[in-house]
Protein backbone atom coordinates (compact mmCIF):
# COMPACT_ATOMS: atom_id res chain seq x y z
CA UNK A 1 0.00 0.00 0.00
CA UNK A 2 2.92 2.29 0.61
CA UNK A 3 5.13 1.17 -2.20
CA UNK A 4 4.41 4.13 -4.41
CA UNK A 5 5.82 7.40 -3.35
CA UNK A 6 3.28 9.37 -5.40
CA UNK A 7 0.48 8.24 -3.15
CA UNK A 8 2.28 9.24 0.02
CA UNK A 9 0.41 12.49 0.42
CA UNK A 10 -2.87 10.61 0.55
CA UNK A 11 -1.79 8.03 3.05
CA UNK A 12 -2.66 8.55 6.65
CA UNK A 13 -0.34 6.62 8.84
CA UNK A 14 -0.87 6.57 12.56
CA UNK A 15 -2.45 9.97 12.63
CA UNK A 16 0.18 11.60 10.41
CA UNK A 17 0.57 12.14 6.74
CA UNK A 18 3.55 10.44 5.17
CA UNK A 19 3.89 13.48 2.94
CA UNK A 20 4.36 15.68 6.02
CA UNK A 21 7.06 13.37 7.35
CA UNK A 22 8.88 13.51 4.03
CA UNK A 23 8.72 17.30 4.12
CA UNK A 24 10.11 17.29 7.65
CA UNK A 25 13.01 15.20 6.37
CA UNK A 26 12.11 12.31 8.66
CA UNK A 27 11.56 10.07 5.67
CA UNK A 28 13.72 10.29 2.58
CA UNK A 29 12.42 7.70 0.12
CA UNK A 30 14.04 7.46 -3.28
CA UNK A 31 12.25 9.05 -6.24
CA UNK A 32 9.53 6.49 -6.72
CA UNK A 33 9.66 3.81 -4.14
CA UNK A 34 9.63 3.22 -0.43
CA UNK A 35 12.36 0.83 0.60
CA UNK A 36 11.95 -1.71 3.41
CA UNK A 37 13.91 0.69 5.58
CA UNK A 38 11.59 3.60 4.73
CA UNK A 39 8.54 1.55 5.71
CA UNK A 40 10.08 0.31 8.95
CA UNK A 41 11.12 3.86 9.76
CA UNK A 42 7.58 5.11 9.11
CA UNK A 43 6.28 2.50 11.56
CA UNK A 44 8.86 3.66 14.07
CA UNK A 45 7.72 7.28 13.67
CA UNK A 46 4.14 6.12 14.08
CA UNK A 47 5.08 4.29 17.28
CA UNK A 48 6.84 7.37 18.64
CA UNK A 49 3.92 9.69 17.97
CA UNK A 50 0.96 7.45 18.58
CA UNK A 51 2.06 4.69 20.96
CA UNK A 52 4.38 6.80 23.08
CA UNK A 53 2.63 10.13 22.62
CA UNK A 54 5.83 11.96 21.77
CA UNK A 55 5.41 15.37 20.19
CA UNK A 56 6.86 16.25 16.81
CA UNK A 57 9.74 18.38 18.10
CA UNK A 58 10.94 15.49 20.23
CA UNK A 59 10.43 13.03 17.37
CA UNK A 60 12.91 15.06 15.31
CA UNK A 61 15.49 14.95 18.09
CA UNK A 62 14.99 11.22 18.65
CA UNK A 63 15.33 10.41 14.95
CA UNK A 64 18.53 12.40 14.72
CA UNK A 65 20.05 10.61 17.71
CA UNK A 66 18.88 7.21 16.50
CA UNK A 67 20.50 7.93 13.11
CA UNK A 68 23.74 8.77 14.87
CA UNK A 69 23.54 5.56 16.89
CA UNK A 70 23.14 3.56 13.70
CA UNK A 71 26.04 5.41 12.12
CA UNK A 72 28.17 4.47 15.09
CA UNK A 73 26.90 0.91 15.14
CA UNK A 74 27.76 0.50 11.47
CA UNK A 75 31.20 1.94 12.08
CA UNK A 76 31.78 -0.32 15.07
CA UNK A 77 30.63 -3.27 13.00
CA UNK A 78 33.19 -2.42 10.32
CA UNK A 79 35.98 -2.02 12.85
CA UNK A 80 35.11 -5.34 14.51
CA UNK A 81 34.87 -7.04 11.12
CA UNK A 82 38.31 -5.68 10.21
CA UNK A 83 39.69 -7.02 13.48
CA UNK A 84 38.09 -10.40 12.83
CA UNK A 85 40.02 -10.99 9.60
CA UNK A 86 43.32 -10.51 11.43
CA UNK A 87 45.32 -13.47 12.73
CA UNK A 88 44.03 -14.75 16.09
CA UNK A 89 47.05 -13.43 17.99
CA UNK A 90 46.43 -9.91 16.71
CA UNK A 91 42.73 -10.21 17.46
CA UNK A 92 43.50 -11.10 21.05
CA UNK A 93 45.99 -8.26 21.30
CA UNK A 94 43.50 -5.72 20.03
CA UNK A 95 40.78 -6.98 22.36
CA UNK A 96 43.20 -6.75 25.26
CA UNK A 97 44.46 -3.32 24.31
CA UNK A 98 40.93 -2.07 23.85
CA UNK A 99 40.22 -3.02 27.44
CA UNK A 100 43.43 -1.34 28.51
CA UNK A 101 42.46 1.83 26.62
CA UNK A 102 39.24 1.99 28.57
CA UNK A 103 41.37 2.60 31.63
CA UNK A 104 43.63 5.14 29.95
CA UNK A 105 43.03 8.19 27.83
CA UNK A 106 39.84 8.76 25.98
CA UNK A 107 41.52 10.02 22.85
CA UNK A 108 41.24 8.09 19.60
CA UNK A 109 44.35 9.37 17.92
CA UNK A 110 47.01 6.78 17.19
CA UNK A 111 49.60 9.35 18.26
CA UNK A 112 48.25 9.54 21.75
CA UNK A 113 46.94 6.05 22.14
CA UNK A 114 48.68 4.03 24.74
CA UNK A 115 50.09 7.02 26.54
CA UNK A 116 48.55 6.99 29.97
CA UNK A 117 46.81 10.13 31.11
CA UNK A 118 48.52 12.10 33.89
CA UNK A 119 45.69 10.97 36.07
CA UNK A 120 46.53 7.31 35.63
CA UNK A 121 50.25 7.93 36.08
CA UNK A 122 49.53 9.70 39.34
CA UNK A 123 47.44 6.79 40.52
CA UNK A 124 50.14 4.30 39.55
CA UNK A 125 52.80 6.30 41.37
CA UNK A 126 50.54 6.43 44.37
CA UNK A 127 50.13 2.66 44.27
CA UNK A 128 53.88 2.14 44.09
CA UNK A 129 54.58 4.41 47.03
CA UNK A 130 51.97 2.57 49.05
CA UNK A 131 53.97 -0.66 48.65
CA UNK B 1 1.29 -14.75 28.91
CA UNK B 2 1.65 -13.11 32.25
CA UNK B 3 -1.05 -10.92 33.73
CA UNK B 4 -1.40 -7.81 31.55
CA UNK B 5 -1.77 -5.58 34.62
CA UNK B 6 1.48 -6.92 35.93
CA UNK B 7 3.23 -6.38 32.57
CA UNK B 8 1.99 -2.80 32.54
CA UNK B 9 2.91 -2.30 36.18
CA UNK B 10 -0.53 -1.04 37.24
CA UNK B 11 -3.14 -2.15 39.72
CA UNK B 12 -6.24 -3.93 38.51
CA UNK B 13 -8.38 -0.93 39.36
CA UNK B 14 -6.14 1.60 37.61
CA UNK B 15 -7.90 4.15 35.44
CA UNK B 16 -7.67 3.94 31.63
CA UNK B 17 -5.59 7.08 31.79
CA UNK B 18 -3.10 5.55 34.23
CA UNK B 19 -2.86 2.46 32.07
CA UNK B 20 -2.09 4.55 29.01
CA UNK B 21 0.49 6.60 30.89
CA UNK B 22 2.20 3.48 32.16
CA UNK B 23 2.13 1.91 28.71
CA UNK B 24 3.69 4.99 27.14
CA UNK B 25 6.37 5.19 29.79
CA UNK B 26 7.34 1.53 29.30
CA UNK B 27 7.12 1.73 25.51
CA UNK B 28 9.68 4.54 25.54
CA UNK B 29 11.96 2.32 27.54
CA UNK B 30 11.42 -0.96 25.70
CA UNK B 31 10.77 -0.11 22.05
CA UNK B 32 13.33 -2.10 20.02
CA UNK B 33 14.13 0.90 17.84
CA UNK B 34 15.15 2.82 20.94
CA UNK B 35 17.34 -0.12 22.00
CA UNK B 36 19.07 -1.04 18.75
CA UNK B 37 21.56 -3.42 20.33
CA UNK B 38 19.30 -5.15 22.83
CA UNK B 39 17.97 -8.44 21.47
CA UNK B 40 15.63 -8.95 24.41
CA UNK B 41 13.85 -5.64 23.77
CA UNK B 42 11.74 -7.16 21.02
CA UNK B 43 10.20 -9.83 23.24
CA UNK B 44 9.62 -7.41 26.10
CA UNK B 45 8.00 -4.85 23.83
CA UNK B 46 5.84 -7.56 22.28
CA UNK B 47 4.57 -8.55 25.70
CA UNK B 48 3.92 -4.95 26.60
CA UNK B 49 2.00 -4.33 23.36
CA UNK B 50 -0.05 -7.47 23.87
CA UNK B 51 -0.89 -6.42 27.42
CA UNK B 52 -1.96 -2.98 26.28
CA UNK B 53 -4.04 -4.44 23.46
CA UNK B 54 -5.98 -6.32 26.09
CA UNK B 55 -6.60 -3.68 28.75
CA UNK B 56 -5.80 -0.41 26.96
CA UNK B 57 -9.27 -0.41 25.52
CA UNK B 58 -11.96 -0.09 28.19
CA UNK B 59 -14.45 -2.35 26.44
CA UNK B 60 -11.94 -5.14 25.88
CA UNK B 61 -10.63 -4.66 29.39
CA UNK B 62 -14.09 -5.20 30.84
CA UNK B 63 -14.48 -8.45 28.93
CA UNK B 64 -11.05 -9.55 30.09
CA UNK B 65 -11.89 -8.71 33.70
CA UNK B 66 -15.10 -10.76 33.44
CA UNK B 67 -13.06 -13.66 32.09
CA UNK B 68 -14.72 -13.66 28.67
CA UNK B 69 -11.38 -13.38 26.88
CA UNK B 70 -8.00 -14.41 28.07
CA UNK B 71 -4.51 -13.24 27.45
CA UNK B 72 -3.65 -15.93 24.93
CA UNK B 73 -5.55 -14.36 22.05
CA UNK B 74 -3.71 -11.09 22.32
CA UNK B 75 -0.44 -12.13 20.73
CA UNK B 76 0.66 -9.76 18.05
CA UNK B 77 2.18 -11.12 14.87
CA UNK B 78 5.94 -10.75 14.58
CA UNK B 79 7.00 -7.54 12.90
CA UNK B 80 10.25 -6.10 11.76
CA UNK B 81 11.67 -2.95 13.26
CA UNK B 82 13.58 -0.08 11.77
CA UNK B 83 16.74 -1.24 13.52
CA UNK B 84 16.66 -4.39 11.38
CA UNK B 85 17.41 -2.26 8.32
CA UNK B 86 19.24 0.70 9.76
CA UNK B 87 22.64 -0.88 10.29
CA UNK B 88 22.46 -3.33 7.39
CA UNK B 89 24.07 -2.23 4.16
CA UNK B 90 21.19 -2.81 1.79
CA UNK B 91 17.46 -2.13 1.83
CA UNK B 92 17.89 1.60 2.17
CA UNK B 93 19.17 1.81 5.74
CA UNK B 94 22.25 3.73 4.61
CA UNK B 95 20.03 6.67 3.64
CA UNK B 96 19.51 7.72 7.22
CA UNK B 97 22.71 6.81 8.99
CA UNK B 98 24.50 9.82 10.30
CA UNK B 99 28.19 10.40 10.89
CA UNK B 100 27.73 13.22 13.39
CA UNK B 101 28.45 10.84 16.25
CA UNK B 102 32.07 10.26 15.20
CA UNK B 103 32.99 12.95 12.66
CA UNK B 104 35.62 14.31 15.06
CA UNK B 105 37.51 11.03 14.77
CA UNK B 106 38.46 12.07 11.25
CA UNK B 107 40.37 15.12 12.51
CA UNK B 108 43.56 13.28 13.40
CA UNK B 109 46.44 12.63 11.04
CA UNK B 110 46.70 8.91 11.73
CA UNK B 111 45.69 6.04 9.49
CA UNK B 112 42.20 6.01 10.91
CA UNK B 113 41.47 9.61 9.95
CA UNK B 114 40.94 8.44 6.40
CA UNK B 115 38.83 5.53 7.55
CA UNK B 116 36.56 7.70 9.66
CA UNK B 117 36.50 10.51 7.14
CA UNK B 118 35.86 8.52 4.03
CA UNK B 119 32.12 8.33 4.54
CA UNK B 120 29.94 10.95 2.98
CA UNK B 121 29.48 9.52 -0.46
CA UNK B 122 32.87 10.25 -1.98
CA UNK B 123 33.71 7.71 -4.63
CA UNK B 124 36.56 5.60 -3.50
CA UNK B 125 38.46 2.74 -5.02
CA UNK B 126 39.79 0.25 -2.58
CA UNK B 127 41.50 -3.06 -2.86
CA UNK B 128 39.51 -5.88 -1.29
CA UNK B 129 40.56 -7.23 2.10
CA UNK B 130 42.92 -10.15 2.43
CA UNK B 131 41.08 -13.09 3.90
CA UNK B 132 42.88 -15.53 6.14
CA UNK B 133 42.22 -19.22 6.45
CA UNK B 134 43.78 -21.99 8.46
CA UNK B 135 44.82 -25.00 6.40
CA UNK B 136 45.44 -28.17 8.42
CA UNK B 137 47.63 -30.73 6.70
CA UNK B 138 49.30 -33.98 7.68
CA UNK B 139 52.98 -34.11 8.58
CA UNK B 140 53.91 -36.04 5.45
CA UNK B 141 51.85 -33.74 3.23
CA UNK B 142 53.92 -30.85 4.53
CA UNK B 143 57.22 -32.66 3.96
CA UNK B 144 56.45 -34.19 0.57
CA UNK B 145 54.05 -31.54 -0.75
CA UNK B 146 50.40 -32.04 -1.64
CA UNK B 147 47.49 -30.59 -3.51
CA UNK B 148 44.60 -29.73 -1.23
CA UNK B 149 41.12 -28.92 -2.44
CA UNK B 150 39.68 -26.16 -0.26
CA UNK B 151 36.15 -24.81 -0.14
CA UNK B 152 35.83 -21.06 0.23
CA UNK B 153 33.01 -19.40 2.16
CA UNK B 154 31.31 -18.44 -1.11
CA UNK B 155 31.03 -22.13 -1.98
CA UNK B 156 33.72 -22.10 -4.65
CA UNK B 157 36.53 -24.63 -4.47
CA UNK B 158 40.12 -24.34 -5.50
CA UNK B 159 43.14 -26.58 -5.57
CA UNK B 160 45.89 -25.33 -3.37
CA UNK B 161 49.40 -26.57 -4.02
CA UNK B 162 51.34 -27.13 -0.81
CA UNK B 163 55.02 -27.09 -1.82
CA UNK B 164 57.32 -29.87 -0.54
CA UNK B 165 59.01 -28.78 2.67
CA UNK B 166 56.14 -26.55 3.78
CA UNK B 167 56.34 -25.72 7.47
CA UNK B 168 53.93 -24.94 10.28
CA UNK B 169 52.87 -21.30 10.15
CA UNK B 170 53.86 -20.84 6.52
CA UNK B 171 51.42 -18.74 4.54
CA UNK B 172 50.30 -19.61 1.03
CA UNK B 173 48.96 -16.63 -0.87
CA UNK B 174 46.39 -16.91 -3.63
CA UNK B 175 46.19 -13.49 -5.17
CA UNK B 176 42.80 -12.18 -6.11
CA UNK B 177 40.89 -14.82 -4.14
CA UNK B 178 40.17 -12.61 -1.12
CA UNK B 179 37.47 -10.04 -0.47
CA UNK B 180 35.96 -8.12 -3.39
CA UNK B 181 37.34 -4.69 -4.17
CA UNK B 182 35.32 -1.52 -3.63
CA UNK B 183 34.55 0.90 -6.46
CA UNK B 184 36.44 -1.07 -9.08
CA UNK B 185 39.40 -1.83 -6.84
CA UNK B 186 41.15 -5.15 -7.25
CA UNK B 187 40.16 -8.04 -4.99
CA UNK B 188 42.29 -8.96 -1.99
CA UNK B 189 44.23 -12.15 -1.56
CA UNK B 190 43.32 -15.38 0.16
CA UNK B 191 45.99 -16.27 2.71
CA UNK B 192 46.22 -19.85 3.90
CA UNK B 193 48.17 -20.36 7.08
CA UNK B 194 49.48 -23.90 7.27
CA UNK B 195 48.99 -25.87 10.47
CA UNK B 196 50.85 -29.19 10.38
CA UNK B 197 49.40 -32.06 12.37
CA UNK B 198 52.03 -33.96 14.36
CA UNK B 199 53.23 -37.36 13.15
CA UNK B 200 53.15 -40.47 15.36
CA UNK B 201 56.93 -40.97 15.12
CA UNK B 202 58.56 -38.36 12.90
CA UNK B 203 59.63 -35.12 14.54
CA UNK B 204 60.76 -32.20 12.46
CA UNK B 205 63.73 -30.04 13.35
CA UNK B 206 64.15 -27.41 10.66
CA UNK B 207 64.91 -29.39 7.54
CA UNK B 208 66.02 -32.44 9.48
CA UNK B 209 63.81 -35.26 10.68
CA UNK B 210 64.28 -37.16 13.88
CA UNK B 211 62.85 -40.58 14.45
CA UNK B 212 63.35 -43.04 17.29
CA UNK B 213 63.94 -46.57 16.00
CA UNK B 214 63.39 -49.53 18.32
CA UNK B 215 65.93 -52.37 17.88
CA UNK B 216 66.12 -55.75 19.50
CA UNK B 217 68.79 -56.79 21.96
CA UNK B 218 70.18 -59.16 19.34
CA UNK B 219 70.39 -56.39 16.75
CA UNK B 220 72.05 -54.13 19.31
CA UNK B 221 74.67 -56.69 20.23
CA UNK B 222 75.36 -58.25 16.85
CA UNK B 223 74.50 -55.40 14.53
CA UNK B 224 72.72 -55.99 11.26
CA UNK B 225 70.49 -54.51 8.62
CA UNK B 226 67.06 -53.20 9.62
CA UNK B 227 64.44 -51.20 7.79
CA UNK B 228 63.75 -47.65 8.96
CA UNK B 229 60.97 -45.25 7.97
CA UNK B 230 61.75 -41.98 6.16
CA UNK B 231 59.23 -39.46 4.79
CA UNK B 232 59.82 -40.91 1.32
CA UNK B 233 59.45 -44.54 2.35
CA UNK B 234 61.36 -47.36 4.02
CA UNK B 235 65.14 -47.60 3.67
CA UNK B 236 67.60 -50.22 4.87
CA UNK B 237 70.08 -49.07 7.47
CA UNK B 238 73.01 -50.93 8.94
CA UNK B 239 73.14 -51.12 12.70
CA UNK B 240 76.78 -51.39 13.79
CA UNK B 241 77.66 -54.20 16.12
CA UNK B 242 77.29 -53.25 19.83
CA UNK B 243 74.95 -50.26 19.30
CA UNK B 244 73.57 -48.67 22.41
CA UNK B 245 70.27 -46.94 23.07
CA UNK B 246 70.70 -43.30 22.10
CA UNK B 247 73.11 -44.00 19.26
CA UNK B 248 72.29 -41.74 16.34
CA UNK B 249 72.55 -42.79 12.70
CA UNK B 250 72.44 -40.10 10.05
CA UNK B 251 70.58 -40.81 6.83
CA UNK B 252 71.92 -38.16 4.53
CA UNK B 253 69.41 -36.44 2.27
CA UNK B 254 66.43 -38.25 3.78
CA UNK B 255 65.08 -35.14 5.53
CA UNK B 256 62.85 -32.31 4.37
CA UNK B 257 63.30 -30.85 0.88
CA UNK B 258 64.69 -27.32 0.77
CA UNK B 259 63.58 -24.81 -1.79
CA UNK B 260 66.92 -25.05 -3.62
CA UNK B 261 66.38 -28.75 -4.23
CA UNK B 262 68.65 -30.22 -1.59
CA UNK B 263 67.23 -32.04 1.40
CA UNK B 264 67.92 -32.13 5.08
CA UNK B 265 68.94 -35.33 6.83
CA UNK B 266 67.10 -37.86 8.89
CA UNK B 267 68.55 -38.76 12.27
CA UNK B 268 67.65 -42.19 13.52
CA UNK B 269 67.95 -42.56 17.28
CA UNK B 270 68.26 -46.19 18.34
CA UNK B 271 66.39 -47.57 21.31
CA UNK B 272 66.95 -51.09 22.58
CA UNK B 273 63.73 -52.92 23.35
CA UNK B 274 63.48 -56.22 25.25
CA UNK B 275 60.90 -58.76 24.05
CA UNK B 276 57.47 -58.36 25.65
CA UNK B 277 57.60 -61.93 26.96
CA UNK B 278 60.16 -62.95 29.59
CA UNK B 279 62.75 -65.35 28.27
CA UNK B 280 64.11 -67.92 30.71
CA UNK B 281 67.20 -68.66 28.68
CA UNK B 282 68.22 -65.01 28.67
CA UNK B 283 67.45 -64.68 32.39
CA UNK B 284 69.59 -67.70 33.17
CA UNK B 285 72.42 -66.30 31.12
CA UNK B 286 72.27 -62.87 32.73
CA UNK B 287 72.27 -64.44 36.20
CA UNK B 288 75.62 -65.98 35.46
CA UNK B 289 77.04 -63.07 33.49
CA UNK B 290 79.73 -61.59 35.76
CA UNK B 291 80.72 -58.66 33.48
CA UNK B 292 77.12 -57.56 33.38
CA UNK B 293 76.93 -57.49 37.17
CA UNK B 294 80.06 -55.39 37.37
CA UNK B 295 78.85 -52.89 34.80
CA UNK B 296 77.70 -49.56 36.32
CA UNK B 297 76.06 -47.39 33.64
CA UNK B 298 75.44 -44.60 36.19
CA UNK B 299 79.08 -44.02 36.93
CA UNK B 300 79.16 -40.75 34.94
CA UNK B 301 76.46 -39.41 37.26
CA UNK B 302 78.69 -40.03 40.21
CA UNK B 303 76.44 -42.77 41.52
CA UNK B 304 78.14 -45.81 42.98
CA UNK B 305 76.21 -48.97 43.54
CA UNK B 306 75.43 -49.62 47.15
Amino acid sequence: MLSDRDTADQVEFGGGKLQDWIEEGWLRPSAHQFSQADLARARFIKDLRQEMGINDDAVAVILDLVDQVHGLRKLLDEVVSAVCVQPPTIQRRIALDARRMALLTNTHSCKHAGRPSPDILKRRRGAKEAH
Amino acid sequence: MTDPYEVLGVKRDASQKDIQASYRRLAKKLHPDLNPGDKSAEQKFKELSAAYDLVGDSEKRARFDRGEIDASGAERPARSYYRDFATAGSDGGETYRNAAGYADFADGDDVFAEFFGRRGGRNIRMRGADVRYLLEIDFLEAVNGATKRVTLPDGGTLDLVVPPGAHDGQILRLSGKGGAGVGGGSPGDALFEIAVRPHPFFVRDGYDIRVELPISLTEAVQGGKVRAPTPSGLVTVTIPRWSNTGKVLRLKGKGVPRRQGSRGDEYVVLRIVLPDQRDEELERFVATWEAGKAHNPRQHMGIKDA
